[in-house]
């Protein structure tokens, strides 16, 4: 009996180990956040500050747009939700519900994309962008942004669509509704949760997404969080590791925010690139 | 011959408009992109010469004979082998350690699921600072039991080990949540029937876990491959390639060839390799799992 309790005790410790090295790099860098810059350089280190300082937070909001920032972020990745949604219910609606020409063969096409990398496609991209105009705004971020989220968000809906009796509509449109009536008031409701994960997946792809950004935006007022992110050590001063921090846990707060109000959800977008097909 | 016929024409035109908005911007931004670097491959184009000079496969032939091009696919080959193994490694023992009834279960999982949420200039910033050479806690953790400070990033073999640490922290949560998924579907039942047949838990581990999550193990390596494989963020925005040249895997090697050589041509040349690379690798997974199932 003891033994058995020995070996659950010493596999919660080590669960617990396990955890602080998931979490323990977020935790050294709010602490270093909030820390004098004496105390930044003291050795040994203190993992927690002693008298906490918001001033490094405040530096970022003097040192750079953070505002600005900020809501280029907002707007390119709520754009690109919004834009995604819709191309994915219209989509995933067409090919749920209608037999057509070509239609497999259109399906397993916008799969390829799966393996079409944005590394692979910033060259080319920002040659076209630079071609018709578009580089630095947000456009030049949107487009490609939803184009790589769609097919994923196609494919998601499919299967709720699939789920959801042809009677139902059909019922909608005896009563005078138009297809398109039926389809917005009757049917697109119960997809909310698979619209919820393709949003989810949306999000965490725009908000986070680093190479395209960081090469189409030039100007400082159109930088992204991650374009300006890589650029903290430039923008604060290579030593200035209280200000650095204190811009990281800025950056990823939103994310934090939406995880823990939509854990399951979000999740379920985090894998459903991968687990189709 | 007519392809629409068997069909009713009213209900294949809606759904053509309703598919249509959605195929159109896959076709421009992800089609055309790939073409237009197809088919810049086989050209000499750079910023100074914008002259397409039609060269055929000679950029091809370049890189297999270039040395900074070899050197960065051994690049990647270790960085993706290194990531992967570990990657997996620590995602199957975190979906073990979290697959048992314990107290504040939900709460440890979706902590240990943090690293894979942020970005990964996010992930190469915040382990910047974890590795910093005088002050970086890393080094004080080794004076602690008094061992020698590491210079991490800037002595050429650590920062290739410092690069794989970063991103084995950023991707274990993906295998480890799927996996997890995978074990909670084992039925109870089998092991109570191994114990009973005296079975070892290794045992009872080799022959009825792994078989029974190999589904979740191959979704789990594809995504991690494709992570490692590609990955440009983290790296470029940890050592941007060095010290020297001795991070620039293929990704970043391509990424410079364009943008600060301004070779279009010879660029769009590594980005078709490695756009190849993906393909067989994902095809060489699909194979191996069909014919091991």
């Amino acid at each position: 009996m003891g033994k058995e309790r020995l070996k659950s005790i010493s596999l919660y410790i080590l669960t617990l180990l396990f955890v602080v090295i998931a979490v323990g790099p977020f935790i050294w860098s709010l602490s270093t956040s909030l820390k004098t810059m004496g105390e930044i350089y003291a050795t040994p280190p203190t993992l927690f500050p002693r008298t906490p300082i918001i001033g490094n937070y405040l530096d970022v909001f003097e040192t750079m747009n953070f505002g600005r920032i900020f809501l280029n972020s907002v707007i390119v990745t709520s754009s690109t939700i919004v834009i995604t949604i819709v191309l994915s219910l219209l989509g995933g609606y067409g090919f749920s519900r209608f037999r057509f020409p070509m239609r497999g063969l259109l399906l397993m096409l916008i799969l390829i994309p799966r393996i079409i990398p944005s590394v692979t496609r910033v060259i080319p991209l920002y040659q076209l962008f630079s071609k018709i105009g578009i580089l630095d705004t947000y456009i030049s971020l949107i487009a490609p942004y939803v184009a790589d989220a769609t097919p994923i968000g196609i494919w998601i809906l499919i299967g709720f669509f699939d789920g959801i009796p042809k009677e139902l509509e059909e019922a909608a449109m005896v009563d005078g509704c138009t297809r398109f009536q039926a389809l917005v008031r009757v049917i697109i409701p119960l997809t909310l949760p698979g619209v919820v994960t393709v949003a989810l997946f949306a999000f965490i792809r725009a908000w986070n997404e680093f190479v395209l950004a960081f090469t189409f935006i030039g100007s400082e007022d159109m930088m992204t969080l991650p374009v300006a992110h890589y650029r903290v050590f430039e923008l604060f001063g290579v030593r200035h590791w209280g200000a650095i921090n204190a811009y990281t846990m800025l950056a990823v707060l939103p994310i934090m925010i939406f995880f823990l109000f939509f854990e399951k959800r979000m999740v379920k977008g985090m894998t459903a690139g991968s687990v189709k097909g | 011959m007519n392809i629409f016929e068997g069909y009713k024409k009213e209900n294949v035109k809606f759904a053509y408009k309703t598919i249509s908005p959605a195929l159109v911007v896959i076709l421009l931004l992800l089609g055309v992109p790939v073409f237009y670097a197809i088919w810049q491959s086989f050209f000499n184009v750079t910023v100074f010469s914008p002259e397409w000079d039609f060269v055929g496969i000679a950029n091809y032939l370049n890189a297999f004979t270039d040395p900074i091009f070899q050197a960065s696919l051994l690049r990647s080959g270790v960085f993706a082998f290194s990531t992967i193994s570990l990657s997996i490694l620590m995602g199957l023992s975190g979906a073990l350690l979290l697959n048992r009834d314990i107290p504040g279960r939900g709460i440890l999982r979706g902590l240990s699921l943090l690293p894979f949420l942020i970005s990964g200039v996010a992930v190469g910033v915040i382990w910047q600072w974890l590795f910093a050479s005088e002050i970086g806690v890393l080094n004080n953790m080794l004076a602690l039991v008094g061992l020698p400070p590491i210079s991490w990033l800037s002595d050429p073999v650590w920062a290739m080990v410092s690069i794989v640490i970063a991103n084995v922290w950023r991707f274990f949560p993906f295998p480890l949540i799927i996996l997890l998924a995978g074990l909670q579907q084992i039925d109870q039942s089998y092991y109570e029937a191994a114990e009973i047949d005296g079975a070892s838990g290794l045992q009872s581990f080799r022959h009825i876990t792994l078989p029974m999550i190999k589904p979740m193990m191959k979704i789990s390596l594809i995504y991690v491959s494709f992570a490692a494989f590609n990955q440009f963020a983290t790296i470029f925005s940890m050592t941007g390639g060095g010290p020297g040249h001795s991070t620039e895997v293929l990704a970043l090697n391509m990424y410079k060839t364009a943008f600060q050589n301004f070779n279009w041509g010879y660029g769009s040349t590594l980005a078709i390799i490695l756009l190849i690379i993906n393909i067989i690798l994902s095809g060489s997974y699909n194979k191996y799992f069909e014919t091991e199932e």
